[in-house]
């Protein structure tokens, strides 16, 4: 292990909040700003056991950073590396010698981003044939369930694909925010007066300030998008920082990091604002009061012009509210804002396993098409059918399947790399099962807003058609599989207009009602 | 002999095409009529269907047959009115592609299966030349077709069981498809054979028998989708594969998806120049028949259609046939064609003719169905043209998830994993399709005459947005997958 002390300043923190990463730093700064996370555990056990591990994903998943901190302790020439695939012109250099230390089992970390592992594995399985079990590895990172996981043998290869890891936990933005707010902030400064970066950093480590931000970044977690470890030191950064490596002890207002939160470039800025945005943000009595706040600090003379002078300083007390809501004292928690968002759906992601959950979800299906159809035991399947490029005047309906042919299924991580990684599911699927076919409906945030809309009586003339279309696609997949008799039935027939539903049994040549 | 325009236009657009594209009526609906009956060869005249189809409101509940109504068990004493609102829903079932009308010639009510399939009127020969390209195909889509039509297990074909079950099938008028005199279309190198393997491809996708049945009406409308799609393509392409001066491009004609969102942008207005260009194209069609059938008449004739002679027929009233019964009209009509053929600037008198005819068959005041508003007008019935609607203007190419799906799996092999940029350059090479990031869009374009300009905010709008939108789509009708470093791959595994 090098003992070389590490020299931290603003200037590398300036530099990784305008995007700078791994391969960019030093030796001493790469120890220094390492975020430990299940993965290092997982690398050091799979070395030391003589397997060879794949790290794959996108570019700022943090692949190479593993790798340099692995080579402190399992060093190149008795270990196996690759830092980058897209070095290798051809691939088969890459995997000549990747078969060489395979056959002579050696050990070792591969960092290869997913598409050219992809393509490694499609064009050259031929040639190589533990590529085979790469693939079915890659195919089955995430699984629905222990039946459908598929017997993959991770004996010698084990491949990670950290686009499945969550970096948006609790202990991850934790130990990242402490980092870049301690002494990497702090150290270096010449001056008289605190400056924007001391300021930022100094607040940062507030407990109920760092508090709030963690929730702030967890929540946006929920949106499904992948953040990167790149991603996430990239915007601590520049929270802290503002991407301004000299220090400015001017009391700017836009430098501080509440408003710098909001005001970067990025994935994680784009979800931050796109939460900050969210209707769901909107509180009469807190806003209310920011509004007053914000109407006093600014200087108005003309009405006319009060609300362009006073809507940016109430955007600032809001942001600043998010994080300082005990300084601020209105008597409300910010995290209860976070808390609410998607909270049924988030619920229902949580325990959605559960014949309860089951039973509430089939229930909101039949709501969908039939208001007022508590049916629980059964899901009724719908059928929309026309040639045209309009929506369907009308869906009938004929059939039902029971609940027993229906299970809802969480994704999760294969077992034999649950411990790599965290995982956090964006989703859970209703699963119908033939024979061994599984055919799924995605229940993602977006489909579970939809049904709980119209089964908070919101008009089913105001449905989303592609979620719509999404149901109906599901439902055809299942009567695809089931079979009917074609003499006798209850039809329902929808209109989609009006919403009535007519329904009327069928017996042979006989109509009933 | 007097010239009939109607004439001459279905006759230019039969040389040219092999099928009459002269009726703005014909829907989606229609074709998939013609397709199935022509693959079961057989049809049925539901004469007890269509009556109780038929609006309350012109044949109330208390006025069907008995046969109707003792087929109705309803216990509430306001049988009539019950029956009467049960009739309106279950009616919107049959209307869904909006082709009831109160008589059933041209009626194509939506259908799931034979008993819905009728000896249809409309768009009888454009369909005609669909099923030619899928019979020529090997012969899975026809197989699976007369499973999935014979298939009476799904909703709509069992809610209206007692109403046609007594039916019997009679046959249709099976004719086949009459090759234009033009070429023959299907030559290797011509787009109806890319057409045809394109239904090959598709037809590997669609599901086989599941137990005793094949349920999954879904796979009837992939079929239908990808038939207007073909329909289009053909008909925009045809000109650039009969042309004989020499100015025939290497390419296929070039259709701009746009997928940007918006109107006001170089791709946006690229895909309205490509939709202009179709217009062209097929307008010069239709001269190219317009040409050829007044020449099998005699028009050439110098002794009989000199320049004076021919103004002296118009003078007299002689040279056209037309269906007017007010002389002021009939003047207005003379009017109009001696303005167009003294404005005409070609120097050969029949040229003039030609021109004369081709120009008068495309205006509205001589009611004629031009293919041009045809095809157009069936571009955006099928979902490929947006706005859709009657009195939409500056449509563009924006597919909807139901067409864009069968059009791709029309290129993808069930078993093969393709690149998007493979994707894009398929759709490009075998119909015209431009989506961005291949290396010949813009080439293909210029030699078209379609400008493709530059964006102030975007360094390359059609490669960047517009195909990372495409891209998107394509991921979320479930056949592509995105990885890292610009890799996307295609699939019908993914699913």
């Amino acid at each position: 292990m090098a003992t070389e002390r590490a020299k931290p300043d603003k200037e590398f923190l300036t530099n990784l909040a305008r995007g700078g990463f791994a391969e960019s730093l030093s030796p001493t700064h790469r120890r220094a700003v390492h975020i430990e996370t299940k993965l290092d555990e997982f690398l050091d056990q799979a070395l030391s056991e003589g397997r060879q591990v794949v790290l794959t994903g996108n570019p700022g998943d943090g692949k190479t950073q593993h790798i340099l901190m692995c080579q402190d302790s399992y060093p190149e020439g008795d270990y196996f590396y690759l830092l980058d695939a897209s070095e290798y012109a051809d691939y088969r250099n890459l995997l000549d010698e990747w078969k060489e230390a395979y056959d002579a089992g050696k050990p070792g970390i591969l960092a290869i981003n997913d598409g050219p592992l992809y393509r490694m594995t499609t064009e050259y399985q031929d040639e190589y044939e533990f590529l085979s079990t790469v693939e079915k590895q890659l195919k089955n990172q995430i699984i629905y369930s222990e039946d459908d996981a598929p017997d993959i043998d991770f004996d010698d290869i084990n491949v990670i694909d950290l686009n499945n890891r969550n970096v948006l936990t609790h202990s991850i933005i934790s130990q990242a925010i402490r980092r870049f707010s301690g002494q990497f902030a702090m150290e270096g400064h010449e001056h008289s007066g605190t400056c924007h970066i001391e300021y930022n950093a100094q607040k940062l480590q507030q407990k109920e300030i760092r508090e709030n931000l963690i929730d702030l970044l967890h929540t946006v977690g929920h949106y499904g998008e992948h953040v990167t470890v790149r991603d996430l030191i990239n915007f601590l950064c520049y929270v802290i920082t503002g991407g301004k490596e000299e220090c400015d002890t001017s009391d700017n207002e836009e430098l501080r990091y509440y408003n710098l939160a909001f005001t970067g470039n990025g994935l994680l800025f784009d979800l931050v604002r796109r939460q900050f945005h969210s209707p769901d943000l909107v509180h009469p009595f807190i806003d209310s009061h920011l509004w007053a706040r914000a109407e006093q600090k600014a200087s108005f003379s003309d009405l006319d012009d009060a609300d362009n002078v006073v809507y940016p300083q109430f955007l600032r007390e809001k942001r600043r509210f998010l994080f300082e809501d005990k300084a601020i004292d209105l008597g409300y928690e910010s995290r209860k804002l976070f808390q609410n968002l998607e909270y049924d759906f988030l619920n229902h992601r949580n325990r959605g396993s559960s014949q309860g959950d089951q039973e509430q979800f089939i229930r909101l299906l039949n709501g969908y098409f039939r208001s007022n159809n508590p049916r629980r035991s059964e899901l009724d399947l719908w059928l929309s059918h026309r040639y045209r490029s309009k929506s369907s005047l009308a869906l009938v309906s004929r059939t039902s399947v029971a609940k027993s042919d229906l299970v809802i299924r969480q994704p999760r991580l294969h077992p034999q790399i649950e411990d790599a990684i965290n995982y956090s599911a964006t989703h859970n699927a209703l699963e119908y099962d033939h024979n061994g076919q599984p055919v799924r409906l995605r229940i993602d945030s977006n489909l579970f807003s939809t049904l709980s809309a119209l089964d908070a009586s919101v008009p089913y003339t105001l449905r989303d058609r592609d979620t719509e279309q999404q149901i109906l696609e599901f439902m055809q997949e299942v009567e695809y599989y089931e079979t009917y008799s074609s003499e006798r039935g209850t039809i329902s027939v929808k209109d989609t207009e009006t919403g009535r539903i007519e329904t009327i049994d069928v017996n042979d040549e006989i109509y009933q009602s | 002999m007097s010239l009939k325009l109607n004439d001459i236009n279905g006759a230019a657009s039969e040389w040219a095409y092999g099928f009459k594209a002269t009726s703005r009526s014909i829907k989606p609906v229609h074709i998939a009529q013609v397709i199935f009956s022509h693959t079961l060869d057989e049809s049925y005249a539901p004469e007890t269907l269509f009556k109780f189809a038929e609006k309350p409101s012109k044949t109330p509940s208390s006025e069907l047959p008995d046969e109707i109504r003792n087929k109705f068990e309803i216990s509430t004493r306001e049988k009539d009115e019950d029956l009467d609102r049960l009739r309106r829903t279950m009616r919107k079932v049959l209307d869904n592609d909006n082709a009831m009308y109160a008589s059933q010639r041209g009626s194509a009510p939506t259908c799931t299966s034979d008993w819905f399939i009728l000896n249809p009127m409309t768009g009888v020969t454009v369909g005609r030349f669909v099923y030619h390209l899928i019979s020529e195909t090997e012969g899975n889509i026809e197989r699976k077709l007369q499973t999935q039509l014979s298939d009476h297990h799904d909703s709509i074909s069992l809610l209206f069981r007692p109403l046609v079950i007594d039916e019997e099938p009679t046959s249709p008028s099976i004719k086949p498809w009459q090759e234009p005199d033009a070429d023959d279309p299907l030559e290797d190198g011509k787009i109806a054979s890319d057409l045809r393997d394109g239904f090959e491809t598709l037809g590997k996708h669609l599901k086989e028998k599941q137990g005793i049945s094949l349920n999954y009406p879904r796979d009837l409308r992939r079929i239908v989708k990808f038939a207007g799609v073909a329909f289009y393509l053909y008909v925009a392409n045809r000109h650039n594969e009969l042309r004989t001066d020499g100015n025939d491009r290497s390419t296929r004609l070039p259709i701009v998806l746009n997928y940007t969102g918006e109107r006001n942008n170089p791709v946006a207005k690229a895909s309205l120049d490509c939709f202009d260009t179709v217009a062209t194209e097929v307008q010069a069609t239709t001269r190219l028949g317009v040409e050829k059938i007044l020449d099998q008449r005699g028009y050439k004739d110098d002794s009989e259609y000199s320049e004076t002679k021919i103004l002296e027929k118009i003078e007299s009233q002689e040279l056209l046939e037309l269906s007017r019964n007010k002389q002021s009209k009939i003047d207005d009509d003379y009017e109009t064609f001696k303005y167009i053929f003294e404005g005409d600037p070609a120097e050969d008198t029949f040229d003039r003719l030609v021109n004369t005819v081709s120009d008068a068959i495309h205006q509205s005041r001589y009611k004629t169905y031009t293919p041009v508003d045809t095809v157009q007008t069936f571009g955006w019935r099928i979902g490929l043209l947006k706005p859709r609607g009657n009195r939409a203007n500056e449509r563009r190419f924006r597919p909807d998830p139901e067409v864009l799906e069968p059009i791709v799996l029309s290129v993808l092999s069930p078993d093969e994993s393709i690149s998007l940029q493979e994707l894009c350059e398929r759709l490009r090479e075998r119909y015209g399709v431009i989506v961005g990031g291949t290396n010949s869009d813009r080439s293909q374009l210029s030699e078209w005459g379609v400008k493709m300009g530059s964006s102030t905010t975007e360094s390359d709008p059609l490669s960047n947005r517009n195909k990372e939108r495409f891209k998107q789509a394509v991921i979320d009708l479930g056949y592509a997958r995105e990885y890292a470093d610009g890799v996307t791959i295609v699939s019908a595994d993914d699913r």
